[in-house]
């Protein structure tokens, strides 16, 4: 068929300019990536993905009908069946890959160093979940009823893209690549065993489809193909995905970072560099602020947007003036009970005295208003009182326990996985 | 009783890229069995759709006696005594041929199991019996064609319209249409689109030729067979007779 | 009338009013991220399981042949919107009988939406070819859902299919929807899509 014809008698030339401006109002609408990387970038993709999804696979599905109503495909064509069809296929495909690059342009003109620490596996990731729902949509084309082909290929893509994510079970939404959504915080990278997770079952599906579609032997051995393949898919990635966390990456190389020493240590990720003097400046002001406590800052301050246990770590944003970073270091001295096994709330007390404790210090509450603020019963509200009328090096000294009992509670994850 | 059109305009695509059929189109179809002939592309099948009531038109009305189908309380009256068999019927899904048949005449209001009764003798007409049980969706071509006759016989109209039913049929089936062509005629009008003028003569009381949206004939077979010259076939003076009609615009 | 129901393969509706029914009462309030502009992104499942039923509505809608159907003396109308009703009635008697307590609620939000969807359906039905009709309800329903709010969180007026049962705005668009939707499917034609 001539491309011309192809585009023009196909809906796809119609929806581009819309799916252009939905594309790029949806990426620019949704919250915006915790970490303006790549990671971050794709990761925005990844998470409008069902919009690429949806045109694609429906106008395929379209498309294909059309090709089957006509009696095309009952003919006996000179040329190979595969190649017809995957010319018809080939405007659907272009709808959702036209709507994934307007996607990434937004997210890319929305994140500060877009090709920072550049990955391409969650792009090349959600391009094969993408042309598996497009072949799954031309194969419902081809087989299902003309009037059901359509919608059942944009319902199936989009809901049990985004479905996968509303199970409990984590593999299942690393199974379909719903989880390079999840990525990253900025000291966060992807897992690379993701790839392993949810790269096969997509391939599987776009080679089952392309089996159903063929006219490679009968109908029912073209079946057995498909399931066969994803079946090996599946004894691939199930145990990929099986071995990851609930949302899964690795914590960032280490080397990374750019550090300098004053009174404290201060580090913070290269994309943040210029920052740096400003934020070993706020912590030597903290430093000096607690020396008479005798708090323990051994560890130093670390850019980071996760509580990790037993680490003080702080989040930087590209507007932060003075006032701002103090805030955000005060905050870093906030311990997390989040992580603790704890029945009996003991350590969710521990943690709310000992940021009450940190703000009337360092942020000039006064504990009113720190009682206030954090809503402490009369006996914590006392317990408080009895801190700050104690010495002010026990006061440190009660603080740097309460923060390394906090680090080593019993609870969630494993030591390495607090880490990430 | 008078069946036909008065009026008629009718467009597909009535929003965009209008295309115009029929510009007020006017038609009354005489008892008896008519032929009715045009080039391809001249409206005869929206003609029938528009008769048959299965189309409405944008103005103008269409007309069996006093029923008119634009009337909604005639309408099932109407269609009860106007048949159309299509070019071609689609096989209805889960329905073998005897239910498919019965089912054509449950829809034109007959009762379910007149309908059943009725069935089987409009497939043995169409020399379809063997295949009774089968689904309709797995006959052929040709098969498809006698059971949108069988569909079209089994209500027992009193005007029966065929769109093309010789198309796809083989020697012996044309023959046997002919024959029931001949028997349905006896007890109902008959207007019948076709190519196959071969015996024209003794098959149809009536001629009508559409081209280019109107009528450009209208009379009785002998009137038509006039038009050319009297040497030849039968055959060759209707097509003689037709190609003048035709060329003339 | 079951030849009838045979090729208009009803019984592909009653299936999706089955897994309709058991998704509203099995998972019907577990929520899918769907991609959401606005501030909440969670979706109840009650919100797009309609689509399943309207899709296989909208398919049985869709005559096996418009010739033969065109031209019929039965007022097949009247039945197609008989099967209307009868998923209707049939879904809020299920509601009445399984939904209580808190999934009272559900099974009002699940009815009301149907109701909605099935009247968006039958519009569109009414303008274009089953075909077209079933793909524009489908994008028209995840597009309200995912552009159903401003940026700040609050529901435009086309999202009534995102608000709580208790929203009796939602219900009164549902009901409208579905009242010109029948108004639509009963109001003569001129012309047919053929």
């Amino acid at each position: 068929m001539r491309a011309k014809t192809l585009w023009t008698s196909s809906p796809s030339l119609y929806l581009l300019p819309i799916l252009a401006l939905l594309g790029w109002y949806l990426t620019t609408a949704l919250e915006p990536p915790g970490f303006d990387g790549f990671p971050g970038v794709t990761s925005h993709v990844a998470a409008s993905l069902p919009f690429a999804i949806l045109p694609a696979a429906a106008t395929a599905a379209w498309d294909i009908g059309r090709l089957r109503q006509s009696g095309l495909l009952r003919t006996a064509p000179a040329r190979n069946r595969l190649r017809v069809l995957a010319q018809m296929t080939l405007p659907g495909w272009a709808c959702g890959l036209w709507t994934v690059a307007v996607m990434l342009t937004a997210a890319m003109r929305m994140a500060d160093d877009p090709f920072d620490s550049f990955n391409l596996a969650p792009l090349v990731v959600s391009l094969a979940v993408l042309s598996a729902w497009t072949l799954v949509g031309a194969a419902a084309g081809a087989y299902l009823p003309p009037v059901a082909a359509a919608p059942a290929a944009a319902i199936g893509g989009y809901v049990l893209y985004s479905g996968s994510a509303a199970l409990t079970d984590p593999k299942w939404r690393h199974l379909t690549g719903y989880s390079w959504s999840e990525c990253c915080t900025v000291d966060q990278q992807p897992d690379p065993t993701l790839i392993w997770a949810s790269l096969p079952l997509a391939l599987a599906f776009a080679l089952a489809a392309i089996l159903v579609l063929s006219d490679l032997g009968r109908f029912w051995t073209r079946g057995l193909g498909a399931v066969a393949a994803v079946a090996t898919a599946g004894a691939i990635a199930f145990p990929a995905a099986s071995g990851l966390g609930y949302i899964p990456v690795v914590a960032r190389d280490d080397d990374d970072l750019t550090c300098e020493t004053s009174r404290v240590e201060v580090c913070v990720w290269p994309e943040s560099r210029e920052l740096l003097p400003l934020a070993v400046q706020t912590a030597d002001q903290i430093a000096s602020e607690l020396e008479p406590y005798e708090v323990d800052l051994s560890n130093g301050f670390r850019q980071g947007n996760r509580a990790v246990p037993g680490q003080w770590r702080f989040v930087i944003r590209e507007d932060f003036n003075a006032d701002l970073m103090r805030k955000s270091m005060i905050s870093a001295l906030q311990p997390s009970s989040t992580h603790c096994d704890d029945p009996q709330d003991r350590f969710y007390a521990m943690q709310i005295l000992s940021t009450a404790w940190i703000q009337v210090v360092l942020a000039e509450v006064t504990p009113d208003e720190a009682a206030d603020d954090f809503r402490l019963g009369p006996d914590q509200k006392s317990a408080l009182e009895d801190l700050l009328s104690q010495p002010a090096a026990d006061q440190g000294a009660w603080f740097d326990s309460a923060a390394a009992e906090l680090a080593e509670c019993p609870g969630t994850g494993s030591a390495e996985e607090r880490q990430r | 009783m008078e069946f036909g059109m008065r009026d008629c305009r009718f467009s597909y695509r009535p929003l965009f890229r209008e295309h115009r059929v029929f510009d007020g189109l006017s038609v009354q179809f005489d008892t008896g069995r008519t032929l009715l002939l045009g080039p391809n592309g001249a409206g005869k099948s929206t003609m029938m759709a528009l008769l048959a009531s299965a189309v409405m038109p944008k103005e103008g009305q269409v007309y069996f006696g006093e029923l008119r189908p634009s009337r909604r309380r005639e309408q099932a009256a109407f269609r009860r005594n106007v048949g159309w068999v299509p070019q071609r019927v689609n096989a209805m899904p889960g329905l073998n041929v005897r239910e498919q048949v019965a089912y054509a005449g449950w829809l034109k209001d007959m009762p379910k199991h007149d309908a059943w009764d009725a069935a089987m003798p409009a497939i043995e007409k169409v020399g379809l019996a063997d295949l009774a049980e089968r689904p309709s969706k797995a006959l052929s071509g040709g098969q498809n064609r006698r059971l949108g006759i069988a569909m079209g016989l089994v209500h027992r109209a009193k005007v029966l319209m065929l769109d093309e039913p010789s198309a796809g049929l083989d020697p012996l089936q044309r023959e046997d249409l002919r024959v029931t062509l001949a028997q349905t005629g006896e007890h109902a009008d008959l207007i019948v689109s076709t190519h196959d003028t071969d015996d024209m003569g003794s098959q149809y009381d009536h001629v009508v030729v559409l081209a280019g949206g109107s009528v450009r004939f209208q009379g009785t077979t002998k009137d038509f067979m006039e038009l050319a010259e009297r040497d030849g076939s039968d055959s060759a003076r209707a097509a003689a007779a037709y190609r003048s009609l035709v060329q003339e615009s | 009338m079951i030849w009838w129901v045979k090729s208009r393969r009803l019984w592909s509706v009653a299936a999706a009013m089955a897994v309709f029914c058991a998704g509203v009462e099995l998972v019907g309030s577990r929520t899918i991220p769907l991609p959401v502009v606005g501030a909440a992104s969670a979706i109840p499942l009650v919100t797009v399981l309609p689509l399943l039923v309207a899709v296989a509505l909208i398919s049985s809608m869709e005559p096996a042949d418009k010739n033969v159907e065109g031209a019929a003396a039965r007022p097949l109308t009247a039945l197609n919107l008989a099967v209307v009703a009868t998923v209707l009635v049939v879904t809020a008697v299920s509601g009445a009988v399984l939904g209580d307590g808190a999934d009272a609620e559900l099974w009002d939000r699940a009815v009301r939406n149907l109701a909605g969807v099935i009247g968006y359906s039958l519009i569109l039905l009414r303008i274009f070819a089953g075909r077209t009709a079933n793909t524009l309800m489908t994008v028209v329903v995840l597009l309200s859902v995912s552009f159903g709010r401003t940026p700040d969180g609050r529901l435009l007026p086309w999202s009534w299919i995102n608000t709580e049962s208790g929203h009796v705005w939602s219900a009164y668009l549902a009901l409208g929807l579905l009242a010109t939707g029948v108004a639509a499917t009963i109001a003569p034609r001129r012309f047919r899509p053929t």
